[in-house]
This record gives structure tokens, C-alpha cells and sequence, in this order.
């Protein structure tokens, strides 16, 4: 199952916030879309799921497994999301419902599209949990989200979106809200689930350093246009474009910043391995 | 949770004990004298002297306060002034109306407020939703005794377009014949349920706009929920809380809107009560009706703070 966006261009009355951008993720494939905030990233993958906010005008064309989605109605779409498209966002603090125990939201994407008995949805919910590397993940199906921190919250947020299996994952900054220690160890689980799963990856970060963790190709973005794109190593290695360059050294100078001390600065063109 | 009941109950009471204070502070500052009642204008200063001996009204304040608070302990609420009646029987037969019409009227406040406030949250970018807003708004703000003329012009029986329902009195006969007593509550009801509603109804719009952005109710569409399936199902109970604590404050204002329009619409309630025996300065009376009404208020209040907690786990502590 494949994604294709063709021409598609996303705007706020006359504002146009992504402009007539096009880009494949081939079934199993893995790419990157990279970008400052405000660079349109994000208001892609929400195109892609249908939730773009109600203002914003979507045109062009997104073919998921053949079938056009801009323009479908909300409930087919909503047949889609969590089902063969599952997503992660960005601020775990935020994106898990207060008031729902986490047994319960673990499972919403199981319990929105098939029909599961009790005791297999509590099944699900603690296999999943355990996939994601949280320790005596029974204990976790009572609880709620405010009793947790930020790196349990994001795995959780991971679980539930993969816990249908779907084959196209949308990750939406899934690391940038967790500290860098964190960060690394659900990354890792991250990766090790969508490998486990075979499914296809769109990973939206502005952080280029992630990039080689997580993909192959890449697109970079800048102002609602694709500027450069290409297989990640090449854009890291010989960026051609001022705005690659502009992320690679605001990704060295995180990393200097966050890591090791004075002297030690990293090798300029080779941000990628800094934060590793 | 048993704890923290116990110590919300015991804050309930400190409510009822400082209310109790204050109601008699303020009947005493009251201009006016229930001995000049009883006695007629025309009664002696002597003989003002011997009605007030007659029923206590000449002793210190503090004996006063004291020993109506020593009755209340007992559940004696004392004796009319005016009429010699135990005040707890009368208020026992006054809420034969009174509680009927006020659950009525919250009942229907709830009915517009709560559907009405999703539809316009729903729906709130249409012309139709910024329509009901604004009725809502207009709603809101109209007097209660206003709302209640209207309905009779419309629908009342002898004086509204449509003769539907009855829009004086409260049958002879009470609640034996459940039908008629029944209709008479409708329209007073109504009156104020839909005051009260509208304002239920921007609370409601307000808080399901604001979860309209929340990032757990796009997670839920996100895992297969329709848009509006995600914001009813998932914004709406966060939004509890806050939404039974504004019911909790219209609960005062209800009750205020109860004793109107007991008034207008010739019910003999509590209101209509309470309205007569202020009339006569009949203190002891007045003021435990009113300590009563604060009371329910006080209770409200108390069962929606217990009501929040088991809705929102964010507000318990661990281990409960």
C-alpha cells in the first residue's frame, strides 16, 4: 500500500500555507519530511488523515492504496485513521484524553474498527503496552495519563496508534517534547515496532540529527514548498539547499548546547551522528 | 474519597451555621415590626409591649439567635408569628409545589441548555449556529418574569393565542390529580428552564469550542473516530466538571427564578410564601425559609462537588 500526494496545496483563505507539493512513500518505505514550524509539515499529515482545521481549504490529491482521500466524507475517512493509517503526535502531555484510564485509549483504535470481546481488548491493551518496553504493563491499564511522565505518555501514545497494525504511520514530532535521555530510548522503541510491523513511515521533525534513525529519503521543507529531497545521508552529507544547511547547524548547535562540553564540538556536515 | 466527603460535609454544615447568622443579622436590620402587624395600626405602645413579650420578641438578640438555633438542632423550625402554624409543616406542604417546580424547571434548563450548547458548538460555523448563539445570548438576559408573561400571551389558557395550558393557580385538589397539577407546573417551568437553559447552553458551547482544539480529542479522531464523534465523546467530558459547576451556581439563581415566577403565575409555593410572611415581617418565619432555601442551595452544591471528583480523576488524589 502506497501514499501519493500530488499537487496538493493547503490554505487558509488567501493565505497558502502548502503549495502545490507532491511526494510518494512506496509500500515499507520510510521518509522523512523536515522543516521549521510554520514550513506547512504538519498540516500535510493532517491532510493526509482528513483533519486539517475546518478553515483550511485542501486541494491536489492524496491517493492512499489507490483511493482518493482529499475531498472523501468524514466518516470513511474516520474508517481509515487508526485502522491502516495510524498516527503519533507531538506533545504527549496533551494528546492522551485526561480523563480516560490508559487500558481504555490503548485500545480506542481496536474498539473504533472491529468488534473484540473484553478479555481480548485487555489482552491487546497489555500486549501492546509491553511492546512499547513499559515494565509490569498490567499495572498501567488503571491509570491515567496525569499519574505518568512524558516518555511513559509517549509510549502509551505510541502503542495506541499502532496497536491496529496499520501499514502507514504518520509520527508527528513524536520525540521533540521528551528530553534528550528519553528521547533516544522511545525512538528506539519506535523503530523497532514500525520495523515489526513492515509498514510504511512518514516522519515529520525539524530536528535533521532524528532523520538517520528513522528514514531513508527525506524531503525538506520551507514555506509550503519541497526545496530539496533525496536519500537522507546525501541531503546530510552535500545539502544543496541554503535551508538543509540552515537545520543541519541548528541541529550541531543543539547538540552542542544539550551534549558534550567545550572542545568537543562535532565536525561540521556530520550532525547526524552528534546526538546518536 | 471518604475523606474527603466527610470534610466536605462538615464544610456544609459551617455553610448552614454561618447562613443562619447572617439571615438573622439581616431580618433584624429589616425596617418594620411584626408586633405592629399583629396589632393593627391603631394598637398602644403597651400593647405592642405585651405582643412582643408574648412571643419572645423582647428578649437580647443573642437569646433570640440562640434559641431558634437550639429549636433547628431539634428540627423545629418554630411557629409563625402571624399564624401560630408550625413553620416545618407549612414548608413541608409549600414543597409539595415548590420541589416539583424547581426539579421541573432544572429539568428543562437542562433539556435546552445541554443538547442546544453542543448543536451551536457543532455546528458553530454555520449561520444557523451563530442564530442560536445569539438567541441564547438574548435569552440569557431577559428577565424571568418577562419570559413568563410571554408564555402566557402564547400559550397560556383564558389569556394566550393558543389556550394550551393553564397559566393561574395550582388545583384545589394538589397533587390527587396528578394531571392537572402536573400541567399547572409546565408553563412557570418553562419560564424559567428556558432563561436558565440559555445560560447553561453558552457554558456548554463554550467549553465544547474550546475542546474543539485540544490535542486528546484530535487523538481520538485520529484512531477512527468521526470529527464530531471525537469532540461529543471525548470533549464533552472533560468539559463535566466545569459544566456541573455552572449548574451548580444556576441552582441559586433557579430557585430565585422559582419564587418569581411562583408569583406571577399565582402558585401557592414557597415563593409566593416566603413573599406574604416578609409582607407581615414574620421573622422567625422568614427566616427559616430562607435558611431552608439556603440550604438546598448549600446541598446542591455540595452533591456536584462530589458529583466532579468521580467524573474527573485529575481531581483525586492517589489511591482513590
Amino acid at each position: 500500500m502506497s501514499l501519493e500526494v500530488n499537487d496538493l496545496t493547503i490554505a487558509f483563505g488567501d493565505q497558502v500555507v502548502v503549495d502545490h507539493i507532491g511526494f510518494e512513500v512506496p509500500d515499507g518505505a520510510r521518509v522523512g519530511i523536515i522543516g521549521q514550524s510554520g514550513s506547512g509539515k504538519s498540516l500535510t499529515t493532517l491532510a493526509v488523515l482528513g483533519l486539517t482545521p475546518r478553515s483550511a481549504r485542501v486541494t491536489g490529491s492524496i491517493r492512499w492504496n489507490g483511493r482518493e482521500l482529499v475531498g472523501l466524507a468524514d466518516k470513511v475517512l474516520a474508517g481509515i485513521r487508526g485502522r491502516t493509517i495510524g498516527t503519533v503526535f507531538q506533545d504527549p502531555m496533551t494528546a492522551l484524553d485526561p480523563v480516560r484510564t490508559i487500558g481504555k485509549q490503548v485500545t480506542d483504535a481496536l474498539r473504533n474498527h472491529y468488534d473484540l470481546s473484553k478479555a481480548e481488548l485487555r489482552e491487546r491493551a497489555i500486549r501492546a503496552l509491553d511492546q512499547v518496553k513499559l515494565e509490569d504493563p498490567e499495572s498501567f491499564l488503571g491509570r491515567y495519563p496525569h499519574q505518568l511522565s512524558g516518555g511513559q505518555r509517549q509510549r502509551i501514545a505510541i502503542a495506541q496508534a499502532l496497536i491496529a497494525g496499520p501499514r502507514l504511520i504518520l509520527a508527528d514530532e513524536p520525540t521533540t517534547a521528551l528530553d534528550v535521555t528519553v528521547q533516544a530510548g522511545v525512538l528506539q522503541v519506535f523503530n523497532e515496532l514500525v520495523t515489526g510491523l513492515g509498514s510504511s513511515l512518514l516522519f515529520v521533525t525539524h530536528d535533521i540529527s532524528l532523520l538517520p534513525l528513522v528514514a531513508e529519503q527525506a524531503l525538506v521543507m520551507e514555506a509550503g514548498r519541497i526545496v530539496e529531497r533525496g536519500p537522507v545521508h546525501q541531503l546530510i552529507d552535500r545539502p544543496q539547499d541554503p535551508v538543509t544547511v540552515g537545520l543541519i547547524e541548528a541541529a550541531l548547535a543543539t547538540a552542542w548546547v544539550d551534549g558534550p562540553g567545550e572542545g568537543e564540538r562535532a565536525p561540521s556536515g556530520t550532525g547526524a551522528e552528534v546526538r546518536v | 474519597m471518604t475523606q474527603y466527603v466527610l470534610r466536605r460535609v462538615a464544610l456544609f454544615v459551617l455553610g448552614l451555621v454561618l447562613t443562619s447568622a447572617l439571615v438573622f443579622a439581616l431580618l433584624r436590620v429589616l425596617p418594620g415590626d411584626a408586633a405592629q402587624v399583629m396589632g393593627g395600626v391603631k394598637a398602644t405602645p403597651e400593647r405592642l409591649d405585651q405582643i412582643r413579650a408574648a412571643y419572645g420578641l423582647d428578649r437580647s438578640l443573642p437569646a433570640q439567635y440562640g434559641s431558634w438555633l437550639a429549636g433547628l438542632l431539634h428540627g423545629d423550625l418554630g411557629q409563625s408569628l402571624i399564624t401560630g402554624v408550625p413553620i416545618k409543616d407549612e414548608i413541608t406542604q409549600k414543597f409539595a409545589l415548590t420541589l416539583p417546580l424547581a426539579g421541573l424547571s432544572l429539568l428543562f434548563s437542562l433539556l435546552i441548555g445541554v443538547p442546544l450548547g453542543i448543536a451551536s458548538a457543532v455546528y458553530y460555523d454555520t449561520k444557523l449556529g451563530g442564530f442560536a448563539s445569539a438567541v441564547a445570548q438574548g435569552l440569557a438576559a431577559i428577565p424571568i418574569v418577562w419570559a413568563g408573561l410571554l408564555l402566557i400571551i402564547l400559550l397560556g389558557k383564558g389569556a394566550g393565542l393558543l389556550e394550551l395550558l393553564p397559566s393561574q393557580g395550582f388545583p384545589r385538589t394538589g397533587w390527587s390529580e396528578p394531571g392537572r397539577a402536573f400541567a399547572s407546573l409546565i408553563l412557570p417551568a418553562l419560564a424559567v428552564g428556558i432563561v436558565e437553559g440559555a445560560v447553561i447552553l453558552r457554558f456548554v458551547r463554550s467549553a465544547l469550542l474550546e475542546a474543539r482544539g485540544q490535542d486528546h480529542v484530535r487523538t481520538a479522531a485520529a484512531l477512527g473516530l468521526t470529527r464530531r464523534q471525537a469532540l461529543i465523546r471525548r470533549g464533552l467530558p472533560g468539559a463535566g466538571p466545569a459544566i456541573l459547576s455552572v449548574v451548580a451556581l444556576q441552582a441559586a439563581s433557579l430557585i430565585v427564578g422559582v419564587v418569581v415566577v411562583e408569583a406571577l403565575f399565582a402558585l401557592p409555593g414557597m415563593g409566593s410564601m416566603l413573599v406574604t410572611d416578609v409582607g407581615n415581617r414574620d421573622l422567625i418565619k422568614v427566616q427559616s425559609t430562607v435558611l431552608v432555601l439556603v440550604g438546598l442551595v448549600l446541598l446542591i452544591g455540595l452533591l456536584v462537588d462530589i458529583a466532579s471528583r468521580l467524573i474527573d480523576p485529575r481531581q483525586r488524589r492517589a489511591g482513590e
